[in-house]
């Protein structure tokens, strides 16, 4: 039988996916994102004897590493402040110079993401995450703590605010 | 200004394209993870449980003076009453800092993130009027080891009643006591936000009511 570190590691890799993004969504710099990433695996795996293993993994790894990402966001000083799109996220992932590419349009929509991203509270970014990964409303009710028509009714009023808020960002 | 008009779709599309780009990235060593000195909830909150727990040693301690004072004392008013007093504080004490430590144990990091955060902004909540409980009474407290040995004296030198300038400064601590309450309920009323948020640095008034603010918005995000 595995031991508890093996079970973990492979649970952990399979679902690295969560830390990262979790990590992007919260955090701004690589620096930080690389800091809170391996803060969330930690407390992942000190909170792992208490697993239930006839739950989802994902909706209690989601929770741990949002919980972690809030408070890291909070020690780190209030939400992060609005930033204009023209400026460089020089610190977010591969972004290219404007050569007309699909790459660069990509890039573009990245931009705006991350745009959108910044202006949420630290709860609503954990909705907005959790909204972009296609989870069920049964789940995000689940990993928010709320009803799942309570989440149907704050999803429709983030989807609604984020339309103006891209608006905005159109608006030259 | 962007190039492109984003749409709400457009946000999940770059989200996929987002994924793919982290995937790509093995910069993180999440294997680490058992090294990793574990900060976060639980480090920020270490100092507070051993700070929650000397004051309860401090409750004790002065449950005991308070206990030795009116017990071998109790021939001498004032001796008794201040006695009395510091028994009641030190209990004071020990049940302020109790309830901390009952909120810290009631934070768990697989919870829920909504109930995680109300929890965590109660505690805050609870911290700051423990501190109160613990911080206003020494308004007067001080007076007590004055009280004690000018009682002393008199008792030796057959005088009787406090001098003038205790029952004075008694009063004064008093009534500062319940002026930094007075105060404190004035600040909270509309239209003083600024002098409020002046006062907020030196204040533990500002840092209750952004706990309560927090508790607050917490619930109205609960129940829109």
């Amino acid at each position: 039988m595995d031991s508890p570190h093996t079970r973990f590691a492979t649970l952990l890799d399979e679902h690295r996916g969560i830390v990262l993004k979790v990590a992007n969504t919260y955090c701004r710099h690589a620096e930080d994102r690389r800091d809170l990433a391996q803060e969330i695996a930690a407390q992942l795996w000190r909170a792992f004897p208490g697993y239930d293993a006839a739950r989802p993994f994902s909706t209690w790894m989601y929770r741990i590493a949002l919980n972690v990402a809030i408070s890291h966001l909070r020690n780190a000083g209030s939400r992060a402040p609005v930033v204009p799109l023209d400026e460089e996220h020089d610190t977010h992932p591969g972004f290219t110079v404007d050569d007309g590419s699909a790459q660069h349009e990509t890039d573009q929509r990245l931009r705006a993401l991350y745009a959108v991203i910044d202006r949420q509270s630290p709860i609503d970014r954990a909705l907005l995450l959790l909204w972009l990964e296609d989870r069920s409303q049964r789940e995000i009710a689940d990993v928010i703590g709320i009803t799942e028509s309570n989440v149907s009714t704050k999803l429709n009023r983030l989807k609604q605010r984020i339309r103006e808020q891209l608006a905005e960002l159109d608006t030259p | 200004m962007m190039d492109i008009t984003m749409k709400l779709d457009d946000l999940k599309q770059a989200w996929q394209s987002l994924d793919k780009r982290l995937q790509q990235q093995s910069a993180l060593d999440l294997a680490a993870f058992r090294e990793r000195k574990v900060g976060g909830i639980r480090i920020s909150l270490r100092p507070l449980f051993w700070g929650q727990l000397l004051q309860i040693l401090f409750g004790i301690v002065t449950v005991v003076a308070g206990v030795w004072l009116w017990k071998h004392f109790s021939a001498i008013t004032a001796i008794l009453v201040a006695g009395i007093l510091v028994h009641l504080y030190g209990v004071a004490t020990i049940i302020a800092s109790g309830t901390v430590l009952g909120g810290i144990s009631r934070i768990d990091r697989s919870l829920p993130v909504l109930e995680l955060q109300q929890r965590l902004a109660k505690l805050r909540k609870t911290y700051i009027l423990s501190g109160a409980v613990v911080g206003l009474p020494w308004w007067v407290l001080w007076l007590v080891p004055v009280i004690v040995v000018v009682s002393l004296k008199n008792a030796q030198t057959g005088v009787t009643g406090l001098p003038g300038w205790i029952w004075v400064s008694l009063a004064a601590c008093t009534f500062g006591m319940l002026a930094t309450l007075v105060f404190d309920r004035w600040l909270k009323r509309p239209g003083r936000e600024a002098l409020a948020k002046r006062m907020e640095d030196s204040a533990a008034g500002g840092s209750l009511r952004r706990a309560q603010a927090e508790l607050d918005e917490l619930k109205r995000y609960a129940e829109e």
